[in-house]
């Protein structure tokens, strides 16, 4: 990437991480007015972010979603987009400590990777990719904020913490949203993936390590779903299960191509 | 048995009930997550086929069934629930029988793949009409548990367009244009089938370059010429065919840009743009000539000339029958519509 460029994503990156830390001094040392003044801070991130997304779009000539730095830096678009909306929304701007980790951990990665243009390749020119894509960011995003939501909810339901009920219960339906948003997203994400994976491939299951990975976050989804729904699971135990279940997305994603490299799923081209 | 019977009897006394309940929902949903976490951590270590024969091993087998059981009964119990609800104008019920239902129909889809799903990959050269010989056909996969014979298929291939990324192995765009027997002329792409009969699509997989050989006696007369489908493609690797009528051997390589480079051939894109082929005659053991050879350029060797004229391409193609993929998408659609039905709801609190 050129200069500019990264002297914008380094700002952009150390702009979220000293909200994130700014956000955790707040929470262990009980400083209100630090965790308020960081919605600026991260609002400022996220418009930058917003035109790095904007310029790598107009530079590659096609929505960046090439490669580990481009999924990387919209992925991380979404996350930041999702959990500002919900912090905004439930007015509980302390949210972005809990999810704005993941995002950080995803720009890393990604500005490890190759970083240079590469272009849309035939087999990525298909309408459903973007479906397929736009929808597992979506999901993602969504999964992140539940697990964000729960790791807060487990910061402040601990024993001798003061926190007000009533947003404690409304943390806790914003888990249990996420997460319902999170699983119909993930379902359309599958789907469009299925029949992507029929027009380039011949067939709509190979048992590729990501596929099964997915479709086993999806059915750890699916199950936290039909315990909050059917067993009442709500709190502190549903918070443990949405802070563990992102771990199937995170291997979905990063695991499978750092462990193997014959997965079908590899996002860099080159 | 009586005995076995009556114990179990004893122990569930509604063994109905018992399938259809909640719990059990529970535990085979559970059940379900733990047996694909086994799938997805072998699946990191091994390769797709053994997943697959390990996903279709007797006990997972037993597992999704007992699940589609509880779903059933699950569904029959809430039935009278639904129908209330949506008299009342509620439609999630029927959102959740649409969104699990699906289940059934992807339970179909999977075992309509499983039965009826069959693989054919073909070679046809720029110019060359399909008639299903066997030398027109690559490879077929195992045939499935049900063989109905396949539908009839016949085209003619004019044109296969690929194009690179500069000098990186980056398609940019694969297509070819095929004129079917039918007379309808279509356009297929790497990623873009074409529906050619029944739950039967035609996808292009790949390509290669077919040059025409030619062959000349000393006075000029041309006594071979074929076109030969050759794997040649990356630039670098090298493929060989027998003349047909002369006991020699011929293997070559294609650069599809040469360019000479501190005295050596280099290609400048992977794009056919100026082809040079790198040929090598033999008989037996003993090389008899080697060259690289610009359109038309020729070998000399036992008082004959090799040239190649031209080069084409041929297309690779996959043709796929599979009756589970419309089935499998109106599964989708209708979990789909039941989600969004669903959604037009506020989420119940929760609790049994």
């Amino acid at each position: 990437m050129s200069t500019a460029f990264a002297a914008f994503f380094w700002v952009m990156t150390v702009t979220y991480a000293l909200a994130v830390g700014a956000q955790l001094f707040g929470l262990v040392f009980q400083k209100e007015n630090w965790i308020d003044r960081t919605r600026w801070a991260i609002g400022a991130g996220l418009a930058v972010h917003t035109v790095l997304v904007a310029w790598r779009w107009i530079a590659t000539g096609h929505v960046p979603t090439i490669g580990n730095f481009e999924n990387a830096l919209f992925g991380a678009w979404f996350i930041v987009v999702m959990t500002v909306w919900a912090g905004w929304k439930e007015k509980f701007p302390l949210l972005a400590a809990g999810s704005l980790p993941f995002a950080l951990l995803i720009l890393g990665g990604g500005a490890l990777s190759d970083t240079s243009y590469q272009p849309m390749v035939a087999s990525l020119q298909s309408f459903w990719l973007f479906i397929h894509i736009f929808f597992a960011w979506l999901a993602y995003g969504a999964y992140t904020v539940a697990c964000g939501a729960g790791v807060i909810y487990l910061l402040k339901s601990r024993a001798g913490e003061s926190e007000d009920p009533e947003r404690l219960k409304r943390l806790d339906e914003l888990m249990f949203r996420s997460t319902v948003f999170g699983f119909i997203t993930d379902t359309v994400m599958i789907a469009a993936g299925s029949i992507w994976a029929k027009d380039l491939w011949g067939s709509y299951w190979s048992w590729d390590p990501v596929e099964t990975w997915s479709l086993l976050s999806w059915l750890v989804y699916g199950v936290a779903l039909h315990l909050r729904i059917t067993l009442g699971w709500r709190g502190r135990r549903l918070a443990w299960l949405l802070v563990f279940a992102i771990i199937g997305v995170l291997i979905s994603f990063w695991g499978v191509n750092l462990v193997m490299e014959g997965s079908a799923h590899v996002f860099n081209v080159g | 048995m009586p005995r076995l019977l009556y114990a179990i009897r004893s122990r569930v006394p509604d063994p109905i009930g018992a399938l259809g309940s909640w719990k059990l929902s529970i535990v085979l949903t559970v059940s379900g997550a733990l047996y694909f976490a086994f799938l997805a951590i072998w699946s990191t270590s091994s390769p797709p086929h053994v997943v697959q024969g390990i996903a279709g091993l007797l006990p997972f087998w037993i597992l999704y069934c007992l699940l589609l059981v509880n779903t059933t009964l699950c569904l029959w119990q809430r039935w009278p629930l639904m129908v209330i609800g949506l008299r009342n104008g509620r439609w999630e019920a029927l959102g959740t029988y649409l969104f699990h239902g699906a289940f059934f129909l992807l339970a179909l889809a999977v075992g309509l793949t499983l039965l009826f799903r069959q693989e054919m990959t073909l070679r046809v050269a720029e110019g060359e009409d399909f008639v299903g010989a066997p030398e027109q056909i690559a490879g077929r996969s195992q045939p499935a548990m049900l063989n109905p014979p396949t539908a009839p298929l016949g085209f003619r291939l004019e044109k296969v367009v690929p194009e690179f990324w500069g000098d990186q192995l980056l398609f940019t765009r694969l297509e070819a244009d095929l004129l079917f027997d039918s007379g309808t002329r279509k356009t297929t792409r790497i990623n873009r089938p074409l529906w050619v009969g029944p739950a039967t699509f035609l996808r292009m997989s790949g390509f290669g370059y077919t040059p025409r050989y030619q062959v000349t006696d000393n006075q000029g007369r041309i006594v071979e010429s074929l076109f030969v489908k050759l794997t040649v493609f990356p630039p670098g690797i090298r493929d060989s065919f027998h003349l047909e009528s002369f006991p020699h051997r011929v293997e070559l390589g294609i650069t599809p840009d040469a360019a000479e480079e501190e005295g050596r051939l280099i290609s400048r894109t992977l794009n056919l743009n100026h082809p040079v082929v790198t040929a090598q005659v033999s008989r037996g053991k003993i090389i008899l000539a080697e060259e690289d050879l610009s359109i038309g350029e020729k070998l000399e060797f036992e008082g004959l000339s090799l040239s190649f004229p031209e080069i084409r391409y041929w297309g690779e193609f996959s043709v796929v029958r599979d009756p589970g993929v419309p089935v499998l998408f109106t599964a989708f659609t209708l979990a789909l519509v039941g989600l969004i039905l669903k959604l037009r709801s506020r989420p119940p609190a929760g609790g049994p």
